[in-house]
């Protein structure tokens, strides 16, 4: 508002300087009524004034000049004379020009009204031209029917330009971008115009278009685009396809188009329709048609058809919205019909009656099915939440005086419902931390020879049965010896303990540790990041820390895809059964007495030249009783690597409903769960990325003492 | 502004394109295509340091292109179509999978592999 | 650096605005005040476009639309011609000479941006 002010301003000026410049030139024409060049001036002025009025928002100068400037056009193409009565009026119209301008409130209307009407009877005399002009030139409505507003339709477009286009300034192509861009097009250029290079005028325009265009903006939003060479084109726009309208098919044949193009004659299509090769081939072969033509009109059924898939995708991906209470009870259900399923199958197993068997086996795979689709309706893309972090960094950045930019990757990647929704607290904190601890001041970034602006990555990727979730930002990177300081400090490490980097960045989870160095609006809010482990660990999920000085830190969080059932391994110890997610599962094979003594005493085997570390569930969860001679190893894939599980039995794959262990268990990090098998028997569900974890650790200990 | 020049060894003839293509070099465009062809059977366009092209000159070189297959000779790209025109020919529907009538030798420029 | 745009009007207060509107795109502007200014300026600087007023004292916007286009190094150069209702007759002038578009008067400033970026991006 400020700034159209200060233009009206310097209008008001300039209009004053006008006008006293219009006094004298009115004087002078008195002197010399036939000087063209004074009734030139005298016409500019006025059309001046007229013209930046109605641009500063001087409506009335615009209705009252109107009638002036007109006479004067009359005056300066001589079909009116300068008379003295004309030059006493004008001047009074230039004092009540003045009086407009200054918005007084004591200017005399009805003065000028009449002034107003004296010019404008001038101006009729000339067969009242100029009043139909005013009337006859509406600024451009919005005229659109109301149906093309919204509705889809494709348009078949065929612009031919002048060929001078190029030397009114007008580029053919910003034209052809400026369609393609109300919608979704194919654009086919024609160039069966374009001569030899000895006939070709460089400055000329030989190329042609058709464009098949979908669009809701409606046929003026087309029209606009060509607004300033529509008298001097060839522009033929038809609808070929309407949403919804039943009558405009699709599906159109090669021979329907060229018709309806005006290419072909429904007697010549009959004709050679007897004949048995693609129609479009023939056509071109036989020279009734342009090649060129018939590739156009090909594209157009190939736009049309894919219009009309674009449309079965559309509807079939509609949705209907379904409580999440209702899903919830679905996935209970399945979780006991799964459980029921492995009692089935047991029983079946026992019974050893083929018809039994074989109705199992159905229900097993009907019920795998069900589970894989109920578990699907939950799975919503993280997208969203990406979306909302766009704004917390904004917001924080701008708080901190930092700049940061936002990148997001695998938007689209799906997790359980319930899973999205607790994870955004943890991000919300880790995104939270790296903005604050992470990248660094722009200044202290350029002095260090990155770019001022930081950058956090956040992505989403699939990974077996498990989502990879990392929040990767370009900063300073943990340092590492003052969180051994703090680690200290805080008595979770001794002194001169050797630690690696890895369990170095693991401490920052620990329970109540922070090394922020002061309290910021932003984190330091006495939650760690040991609330984000914890938040992540109820997921079932792990955190993995990795950062480099002077370059950044990623943070990698790994969840399961879904909390409510997992393909299970089950295995036997004596007499205890346990579940292994199938996802983290590698090989099995046997385990002799001899191989393990092989091995001194400690727990590791040789698997294909590698070292494979083992675990005893026996040694582990102190089972009862002698081990078999021959045991099996379950080779399992972790973050750390490979590492076995020595159980007595392998049972096979089981369809695993996870119950949550009660609040007494939380202690226990090798377990994610249980489950309840057929006949009733509690599994407990092992977590192997934490017993490898802690399996790994024990073993780099023993390799260190 | 576009920089043109032209090398050539025994009948063959490589014309580099450099920079900006639009309509105000057109006519000097046109005047190097036709003297390129004149001098060698064989012309290849060198045009992967082109930043941007319009129309005129899409339509230039198609032209330039049917003339080389009327005097029996070859116009064509050294490289995959160079990036700045695999763009525009794109969006002004230059792009083709097959030539137009007079690509009898099925050397079209703006067939895309 | 914006495309430069060369804003002719004789009303200093039609030039500011249009200066104003065009800057708040992202262009730069040179302005002149007439035809012959107007052409002496495309000399010293490389104009992407030109927004001329018609009736100026000097040159007017048909002459200087004609001399734009018979120049080599401006003849397909975009020129918007900014008339008012009244010239409906100046405006076929206009075209003739050569003018690419036109905007009539009053308008809102981002009509003309709008035009300008149909020409200009």
């Amino acid at each position: 508002m400020a700034a159209i002010d200060k233009h009206k301003d310097m209008f008001r000026d300039e209009a004053q300087e006008l006008l006293a410049e219009l006094e004298v030139s009115l004087l002078e024409l008195e002197e010399s009524p036939d000087d063209k060049n004074i009734i030139g001036k005298v016409f500019r002025a006025m059309h001046t004034i007229k013209g930046s009025g109605g641009m500063f928002g001087f409506d009335d100068i615009v209705a009252f000049t109107h009638g002036i400037e007109t006479a004067y056009d009359l005056i300066r193409n001589g079909k009116l004379a300068v008379t003295k009565d004309i030059i006493d009026l004008t001047l009074r119209a230039r004092d009540c020009i003045r009086e407009m301008l200054e918005e007084s409130a004591s200017m005399d209307r009805k003065a000028a009204d009449e002034i107003s009407a004296a010019f404008k009877a001038m101006a009729e005399q000339d067969g009242g031209k100029s009043a139909v002009k005013k009337a006859a030139a509406p600024k451009k409505t919005a005229s659109a029917a109301p149906q093309e507003k919204n509705a889809e339709v494709t348009y078949r477009i065929s612009f031919r330009p002048p060929k001078d286009i190029f030397l009114r300034g007008i580029d053919p192509l910003n034209m052809v971008r400026e369609l393609t861009g109300l919608g979704w097009g194919k654009v086919v250029a024609q160039i069966s115009d374009i001569p030899f290079l000895e006939d070709f005028d460089a400055d000329a325009c030989y190329t042609y278009w058709d464009i098949i265009l979908t669009t809701d903006k409606g046929l003026d939003a087309i029209k606009d685009v060509f607004i300033f060479i529509e008298d001097d084109s060839q522009i033929k726009i038809d609808i070929i396809h309407t949403e919804g309208d039943p009558e405009h098919n699709a599906e159109k044949k090669i021979g329907e188009i060229l018709i309806e193009r005006g290419f072909l004659s429904h007697e010549t299509l009959q004709q050679v329709l007897g004949e048995k090769k693609l129609i479009g081939q023939i056509l071109i072969d036989e020279g009734i048609v342009p090649r060129e033509q018939v590739q156009s009109a090909l594209i157009e059924q190939q736009h049309l058809k894919e219009l009309q898939d674009k449309k079965k995708n559309e509807d079939s991906a509609s949705s209907i919205r379904v409580s999440s209470d209702k899903l919830d009870k679905l996935v209970n259900l399945v979780g006991e019909l799964v459980t029921v399923q492995s009692r089935l199958s047991q029983t079946a197993a026992i019974e050893n009656n083929i018809i039994f068997s074989a109705i199992s086996e159905e229900v097993e795979r009907l019920t795998t099915d069900l589970r894989d689709t109920t578990m699907n309706i939950r799975m919503l893309a993280i997208g969203s939440t990406f979306t909302k972090f766009r704004r917390l960094v904004r917001d924080l950045s701008n708080d901190l005086g930092k700049e940061i930019e936002i990148e997001t990757e695998g938007a689209e990647t799906e997790l359980d419902k319930t899973v999205i929704e607790k994870l955004n607290d943890p991000l919300v904190h880790l995104i939270r931390n790296s903005i604050d601890h992470g990248i660094e001041m722009p200044q202290e970034r350029v002095a260090a020879g990155k770019p001022g602006k930081g950058t956090i990555h956040l992505s989403a990727q699939h990974s077996g049965a498990y989502v990879l979730i990392r929040i990767k930002d370009d900063g300073g990177g943990l340092n590492t010896a003052a969180i051994r300081a703090k680690a200290v400090e805080k008595g979770l490490v001794t002194e001169g303990q050797e630690l690696s980097d890895k369990e170095i960045f693991a401490l920052i989870l620990a329970p109540g540790f922070s090394t922020a160095q002061r309290v910021t609006n932003v984190s330091g809010r006495g939650v760690g990041m040991d609330v984000v482990k914890q938040a992540i660990d109820a997921l079932r999920g792990t955190i993995e820390i990795d950062s480099v000085p002077g370059t950044g830190t990623t943070i990698t969080l790994r969840l399961p895809l879904t909390l409510a059932i997992i393909d299970g391994f089950l295995i036997k110890v004596g007499a205890e059964f346990f579940v292994i997610p199938l996802s983290s599962v590698a090989e099995c094979m046997e385990l002799t007495c001899n191989q393990a003594s092989q091995a001194h005493g400690r727990n590791i085997v040789n698997l294909r030249g590698t070292v494979v570390p083992f675990i005893r569930l026996r040694d582990v969860f102190r089972i009862e009783g002698e081990s078999p001679a021959i045991e099996h190893l379950v080779i399992t894939e972790t973050e750390g690597g490979r590492i076995g599980i020595v159980a007595d039995n392998i049972i096979g794959e089981h369809q695993t409903v996870i119950k949550n262990l009660g609040t007494m268990y939380r202690g226990v990090n090798c377990l994610s769960g249980a489950t309840i098998l057929g006949d009733g028997t509690v599994a407990l569900i092992i977590d192997v990325q934490q017993i490898s974890g802690e399996e790994i650790r024990k073993e780099q200990m023993v390799t260190r003492n | 502004m576009v920089n043109l020049k032209f090398e050539k060894k025994g009948s063959v003839g490589l014309l580099k394109l450099k920079g900006e293509v639009n309509i105000t070099e057109a006519g000097d465009l046109k005047e190097a295509l036709l003297k390129a062809m004149g001098r060698a059977d064989k012309v290849y366009l060198d045009a992967a340091e082109v930043t941007c092209v319009d129309i005129s000159c899409l339509q230039l070189l198609c032209s330039a292109h049917r003339t080389s297959v009327r005097l029996k000779k070859t116009l064509s790209w050294n490289s995959a179509i160079p990036a700045a025109f695999s763009r525009t020919s794109n969006e002004a529907g230059f792009l083709r999978h097959v030539g137009c009538v007079l690509d009898t030798e099925k050397s079209c420029i703006w067939v895309m592999n | 650096m914006g495309k430069t745009i060369l804003v002719v009007d004789d009303s200093a207060s039609m030039r500011q605005l249009v200066t104003f509107a065009l800057t708040g795109a992202g262009y730069e502007v040179v302005s002149a005040v007439h035809g012959k200014d107007a052409l002496e300026k495309m000399k010293a600087a490389k104009v992407e476009m030109v927004v001329t007023d018609l009736n100026m004292p000097e040159m007017d916007g048909i002459e200087l639309i004609k001399n734009v286009r018979s120049n080599a190094a401006s003849k397909f150069t975009p020129i918007l011609m900014l008339t008012t209702e009244s010239q409906e007759s100046r405006k076929l002038e206009g075209k003739q000479a050569g003018a690419s578009g036109w905007l009539v008067k009053p308008f809102k400033p981002e009509e003309l941006v709008g035009l300008v970026q149909k020409f200009v991006k």
